[in-house]
């Protein structure tokens, strides 16, 4: 009974975060501000909600190959993320309208 | 590197038997010969690799918490009233050394929501920061000091 509450509770947080991002989504007007909030379902949406199936299923051998699709999760996202921006900065020649542009160094 | 594919092999069979056992014995073997040969990696490396243990294991839960701790703040832009935000995109330098301790940090920076790693050349990092606020001491935070710490480790 237990298990099943925090699991319900993991469970509705991740469905939470990811709606949350939907409504950012819509919220946002430019294309990098979204993404930022797209990611955040990514991240911690997904990991919420698997975590939670991990609770539910108890600890077995599907626990460990549940963690391994979090870290898989984790390690795709960030490359499809970055090369979305990447390609927004390069082929957007009025960025500094949208956003402030930052030199710390010298180049 | 060895024990870790064997591992992951007993864990995507799902139960322990003498006939998985001798299977994966010689299937990590070969993996990790393709991976010696192809990826650059050896046993050297693992021994560094297993010296760095505790950082890595350090480093995951602080990257963990920082995950956390910016989703709320990008959660209560999201449903704050007005949306006032300053977007920002900062060039900055980061004193790593090694190509892969740099796309660890690129990586983290992606991954924490707020930040994302537009380019990565050389040690010249662009980040894109939803706000400002973001954005602050990038240079030397925790990811920068324990990444350098890292190398420090597999240098001597």
């Amino acid at each position: 009974m237990i298990r099943f509450i925090i699991c319900a509770i993991l469970m509705l947080l991740g469905v939470f975060t990811m709606f949350s991002a939907l409504v950012g989504n819509y919220r946002f007007g430019y294309v990098l501000n979204r993404m930022q909030v797209g990611a955040t379902a990514d991240t911690l949406g997904a990991f919420f909600i698997i975590s939670g199936l991990i609770v539910a299923s108890g600890f077995n051998a599907i626990t460990v190959k549940l963690i391994i699709m979090v870290f898989f999760l984790w390690f795709a996202n960030p490359v499809s993320s970055h090369f979305l921006a990447r390609t927004e900065i390069i082929t957007n020649e009025k960025i500094t309208q949208e956003c402030e542009v930052v030199r710390h160094d010298s180049i | 590197m060895y024990i870790l594919l064997f591992l992951l092999w007993i864990a995507l069979n799902g139960r322990i038997t003498l006939e998985i056992c001798i299977f994966g014995v010689a299937i990590s073997a070969f993996v990790y010969r393709v991976m010696c040969k192809f990826l650059d990696y050896s046993p050297k490396n693992d021994i560094i690799f297993i010296r760095r243990f505790p950082l890595v294991v350090e480093y995951i839960f602080v990257l963990f918490v920082e995950i956390i701790k910016s989703s709320i703040i990008a959660l209560k832009i999201v449903y704050s009233k007005k949306i006032d935000i300053q977007p920002q995109v900062v060039f900055f330098d980061v004193p790593l050394k090694s190509e892969f301790m740099r796309t660890i940090l690129a990586n983290s920076i992606t991954l924490t929501p707020g930040t994302i790693t537009v380019d990565l050349d050389e040690d010249h990092f662009c980040v894109h920061a939803l706000d400002y606020t973001m954005t602050e001491g990038i240079e030397d935070s925790v990811f920068v000091r324990l990444l350098m710490k890292m190398e420090e480790i597999g240098n001597d």
